[in-house]
């Protein structure tokens, strides 16, 4: 699979400012504008629509330990904006760093809103829910494995400065809203 | 990129003054209850609960079942106008599926409803017929008028065998009662099959001999069973709610026994149950090796047997003279099978393939795991007989049909279940229950003949391959699919329609009625397909007319579901184009042909013309239409009322209901306080203890409410001898590097994926068939995920002839290949490769209906000699590879992760 190394490149900066001018708007976007240089030349020409929100700060790559998640709350600290950063030591669509084996989801299932905070599955790379056994795959942007959801687990879009790992978007929408919050109002 | 995935960041909410309706999911057995919403293009509701229909406060609580996901909404026509359209779970339903809980299959409904937009508008629109080789739009007058001068003609020459019908069985109550009454009371052909089998009949005829009605349970008698006993199905992927809102309930055991290891069987292995991978087509020396290991430790149910066993005097009353025309009565009376429990004892301890080591052998089972599945069934505790329920499905009785079904049943019967709570047997089920047959069967037509004196259903495969048939009408089907053998049947319609040199040229009815006359007199066929849209290869090659069929939510409609729960189906939207409801068109037909009594004005006519028909049936809802009419009410406008709930059949009428509030509640009963008296629904059958009172009103009490469906009214055992079966399973075990191909259902996946492939979402997740192979098989043919593979079987077994039998063992596949019935064919099939050790060592698995790729080329077409049931899940096959798909390299469709995997 191809990817590169690279953290944020021009595209981000030129995404960023697309936020700027029009905080918290959907797009559609081709994910290899989304995800610049991670994901496979067979995927780049795919559309994704693309919620732009706010950009924050979410870890330091070098604090992370392979297959264990934190979780964390974004865009804002409203209800289901709970959402988990992996590393998974495996090379998966949309991550970053040097392995592009970190990605971050919602940590709330797109079946009924179960929560996923305890349910990652090392071995396989998922996450599962405990309420009825729904399972997404982290290293395919939530692609569902198994189970009764009816949207992708929706993704964090993240971007690597440096150390800093920072959160700019969602792609999809979160479990029991019918708009993605924002930062801004809550 | 060929599929763009579209998972938008936003979902309109449908504003307070929605247009609600009541509705039932149209996909699986389990039949969900949802409500739709309908709002004009260009308004919407806000996030506040008094601003929208579903009364939610967004974003809306976790498990409160009222999210809205952006698949459950898209777009539709109403009264001409552009709608929005929202398809929830009903969270206000306690039963089938409570708070709002659903499948992805139930989730996505609103993404089939027909929208000019968006992906369903490829829906059929008007009748067209092909004309120099191409499919041009005609009228309805023009269609049926040439389908009606063709069929005069076709059965005035060459008879009424020579006009058959091949249709689903379960799309809905006013649509089959009108194809049976066209086919078994108009025309009176014995040609027809419903859309699973080669004719019509008994799935499970083992478990019907046996005296259990296939759907005698209640989806609460599997929550309160201590015991589950599944056998050739994991409800979790195939009927998702059944197992996640009642047997995944309570402190419970679960045993499930499939060559392949599903999300279900993992869970059921992790909380205390089995699972029992077998070999293909073994199951019948399963239940022997556990039956034996029951009656040598006395741990049978005595105290049930002696009461609700027949003993051998009650096997033989009442069939010791006479024709013994139907199939039952020879199955159960011919000595060789039907036993007393004494009998079956002394047969099962003299079973050599009953004996553990061998069983082990034969099924691939551990000894250790089946001498435990033994304990856990039907070993007491304290004295107490463990709670055990049966479960089956079509692992089961696709595989080795009426042995399978019948040493289940006798299994079953041991451990004291059938007519108890949380002590049922019970198929779970594939599609809902959506047959009202107008007419029987006309048997005594059929070209068919058992040994003896038995007239047989007909075998309408066969029947084509003998070029027998010279008129098709299919309605809902991919016929070749979904039957065996199916690329050779390809083939037989290929010769006797796109070959034939009598091909219409224009549109004109008196020449296309000349060419279709010529043809079937030259041995070729004429098709009409009816569907809701274009299937290949029946209707994009074979069909000379095709005609376009409303369906789901563009009618109101009636069917049950899995636990005998009958609901209206609302009319929500409008039907693409021309397109009509099924019994709209059978009924131009038959006009057109001159046969009376078609001339209903809309489909609550049909439903209730229909409930007299159904009376002595487990669908009865006679009773509903009689007090609907006291309340001067239509049958499906009571039935509205009753919503997602319904009632379970057989519906009763009774003066005054004594069932409790707790029955009464489950069941579904309707009382108007201004009329006489109540109706009340029938949660299970069987039960000796149901309080039914006398029978009152149209309330008719059949004998296997309260008692067993055998003539004695207690349950029978069978012997099930190996030699019934040995000879054919021999012949078709894989040899050399052939590796079973068995077939399943997927979750995500409903039937042929008429739907699906129009969804995104579920294209993306399964863009291409697949099939499952294990990492030693894979290793061995230099396989790996996500290569591109070609499974070919160059030894499919097809019976050409052999339809009439004298001597008893005529019918065995030794006699049938030695009387030269039995030729050999080819199959394929082209998917992607999923390397896990979720499946057996020697066995591949695969989704069962992928039209393009279909599993069904690699079965062999040679029916049970019992039941007439093919062995879909007996397929084998060579795998190789041809190249490496795009999923291998990318991250964005399909996926090859664990689907055992559990959080």
């Amino acid at each position: 699979m191809k990817s590169s190394n690279q953290s944020c490149s021009s595209d981000c900066v030129k995404r960023r400012g697309f936020l700027q001018t029009t905080a918290a708007s959907v797009t559609m976007m081709l994910l290899a504008d989304v995800f610049p240089g991670r994901v496979s030349a067979q995927d780049a020409g795919t559309e994704v629509p693309v919620v732009e929100l706010s950009r924050q700060r979410i870890a330091k790559l070098s604090d992370l330990t392979k297959d264990v998640p934190i979780e964390f709350n974004y865009p804002s600290r409203a209800l289901h904006t709970n959402c988990i950063l992996y590393k998974l030591g495996t090379e998966a669509g949309g991550g970053v760093g040097p392995d592009a084996d970190v990605v971050a989801f919602s940590a709330r299932c797109t079946h009924m809103g179960g929560d996923l905070s305890q349910g990652y599955i090392a071995e396989h790379k998922l996450v599962g829910c405990g309420e009825h056994l729904t399972t997404f795959d982290l290293t395919r942007h939530g692609i569902m494995v198994a189970g009764h959801a009816t949207e992708r687990l929706p993704q964090i879009i993240l971007e690597l400065d440096g150390d800093e790992i920072f959160a700019t978007g969602i792609v999809g929408l979160f479990y029991g809203y019918h708009q993605n919050p924002t930062a801004e109002n809550n | 990129m060929a599929d763009k995935p579209k998972s938008p960041t936003a979902v309109p909410l449908p504003p307070a003054d929605a247009n609600v309706h009541t509705t039932v999911c149209d996909y699986c057995v389990v039949g969900c209850g949802y409500k739709v919403y309908t709002w004009p293009e260009g308004t919407q509701g806000g996030p506040t609960a008094k601003e929208n229909a579903l009364g939610a406060d967004f974003p809306v609580q976790e498990l409160s079942g009222q999210w809205l996901s952006p698949n459950a909404h898209s777009e539709c026509m109403v009264d001409g106008r552009k709608h929005h359209v929202a398809i929830v779970a009903d969270t206000d339903l306690k039963v089938v599926n409570k708070n709002g809980n659903h499948s992805v299959r139930g989730g996505c409904l609103s993404k089939k409803v027909y929208s000019p937009d968006g992906t369903t508008a490829d829906r059929l629109k008007t009748p067209m017929m092909r004309i120099g080789g191409e499919l041009k739009p005609v009228s309805w007058e023009m269609a049926i008028d040439v389908m009606a001068q063709v069929s005069q003609y076709i059965i005035d020459k060459h008879g009424v065998n020579a006009w058959g019908m091949k249709t689903f069985s379960y799309q809905y109550f006013e649509n089959t009662y009108a194809i049976s009454k066209l086919a078994f009371e108009s025309i009176k052909t014995p040609a027809y099959a419903p859309h699973d089998k080669p004719g019509p009949g008994n799935d499970t005829a083992g478990i019907d001999d046996a005296g259990f009605n296939p759907f005698s349970a209640s989806y609460d008698d599997w929550g309160k069973a201590e015991v589950l006993f599944i056998s050739g199905s994991d409800p979790y992927e195939s009927k998702t709610v059944v197992f996640t809102d009642w047997m995944m309930k309570g402190d419970k055991k679960i045993i499930m026994v499939m060559p392949r290891k599903t999300t279900g069987a993992a869970w059921a292995e992790k909380n205390g149950g089995l699972f029992l991978p077998i070999i293909p087509g073994t199951d019948t020396v399963l239940h022997l090796a556990l039956a034996r290991i029951i009656v040598e430790n006395g741990w049978q149910d005595q105290e049930f047997i002696e009461k609700f066993v027949a003993s051998r005097w009650e096997i033989d009353s009442g069939f010791g003279r006479g024709t013994r025309n139907t199939p039952w009565q020879w199955r159960t009376t011919w000595g060789k099978l039907g036993a007393s429990f004494e009998q079956y004892k002394e047969w099962i301890l003299s079973q050599e393939m009953g004996e553990l080591d061998r069983a082990a052998e034969i099924t691939g089972i551990d000894a250790d795991l089946i001498r435990k599945a033994a304990e856990m069934i039907a070993k007491p505790i304290d004295g107490q007989h463990p709670k055990t329920s049966f479960a089956l499905e079509k692992g089961n009785y696709w595989s080795n049909n009426y042995l399978n079904t019948a040493s289940y049943a006798a299994l079953a019967a041991i451990c004291g279940a059938g007519n108890r709570e949380g002590r049922v047997v019970s198929r779970l089920g594939g599609h809902q229950r959506g047959w009202m047959g107008a007419a029987s069967y006309p048997r005594i037509y059929s070209p068919e003949k058992g040994p003896g004196r038995r007239k047989k259903e007909i075998d309408l495969d066969r029947w084509v391959e003998a070029g027998k048939l010279r008129f098709a009408w299919v309605i809902g089907t991919t016929w070749c699919q979904a039957m065996a053998a199916s690329k050779e049947l390809m083939n037989s319609f290929k010769a006797m329609t796109f070959e034939s040199e009598h091909q219409i040229a224009k549109a004109d009815v008196d020449h296309a009625v000349d060419v279709l006359k010529k043809r079937v007199d030259d041995g070729g066929m004429f098709v009409v397909h009816q569907d809701i849209y274009m299937r290949g290869p029946m209707g994009t090659d074979f069909a000379d007319i095709v005609l376009p069929a409303a369906t789901w939510g563009e009618e109101d409609f009636t069917r049950c579901n899995g636990e005998r729960r009958l609901r209206l189906y609302s009319k929500f939207c409008d039907a693409p184009g021309e397109a009509k409801p099924d019994w709209w068109i059978i009924a131009q037909f038959a006009k057109k042909m001159g046969f009376k009594d078609y001339d209903w004005k809309d489909s609550n006519d049909v439903f209730e013309q229909a409930a007299r028909f159904g009376r002595k049936g487990v669908l009865n809802y006679h009773p509903l239409v009689y007090y609907a009419q006291k309340c001067g009410k239509r049958g499906h406008e009571l039935l509205k009322e009753m919503g997602t709930h319904g009632i379970q059949t057989p519906v009763r009428y009774r003066e005054a209901l004594t069932e409790s509030d707790e029955y009464k509640d489950y069941a579904g009963h309707y009382d108007d306080p201004n009329v006489v008296g109540a109706i009340v629904g029938t949660k299970r059958l069987h039960d000796p203890e149901m309080d039914m009172g006398v029978p009152e009103g149209p309330t008719l009490h059949m004998k296997w409410m309260s008692a067993f469906g055998s003539h004695s009214g207690k349950a029978v055992l069978h012997k099930t001898p190996w030699d019934l079966f040995g000879d054919f399973y021999d012949r078709i075990k894989p040899t050399g590097d052939e590796l079973w191909v068995t077939c399943g259902r997927i979750n995500e996946i409903w039937q042929t994926m008429f739907d699906d492939s129009r969804r995104d979402y579920i294209k993306q997740r399964w863009p291409e068939q697949c099939i499952e192979i294990h990492p030693d098989d894979a290793k061995r043919f230099g396989i790996e995920s996500g290569d591109e593979v070609l499974v070919t079987n160059d030894d499919v077994l097809i019976q050409t002839s052999g339809f009439v039998a004298v001597h008893s063992d005529e019918a065995s596949f030794t006699s049938l290949e030695k009387n030269g019935h039995i030729r050999i064919g080819k199959g394929e099939m082209k998917a992607v490769a999923i390397v896990t050790d979720a499946v057996r060592q020697g066995v591949m698995w695969t989704n069962a209906l992928i039209p393009g790729s279909p599993a069904n080329s690699l079965v062999h077409r040679v029916p049970d000699p019992i039941t007439n049931r093919y062995r879909f899940k007996l397929g084998k096959g060579k795998i190789r590879k041809t190249g490496e798909s795009p999923y291998k390299s990318e991250f964005e469709r399909l996926t090859f992760a664990s689907r055992t995997a559990l959080p």
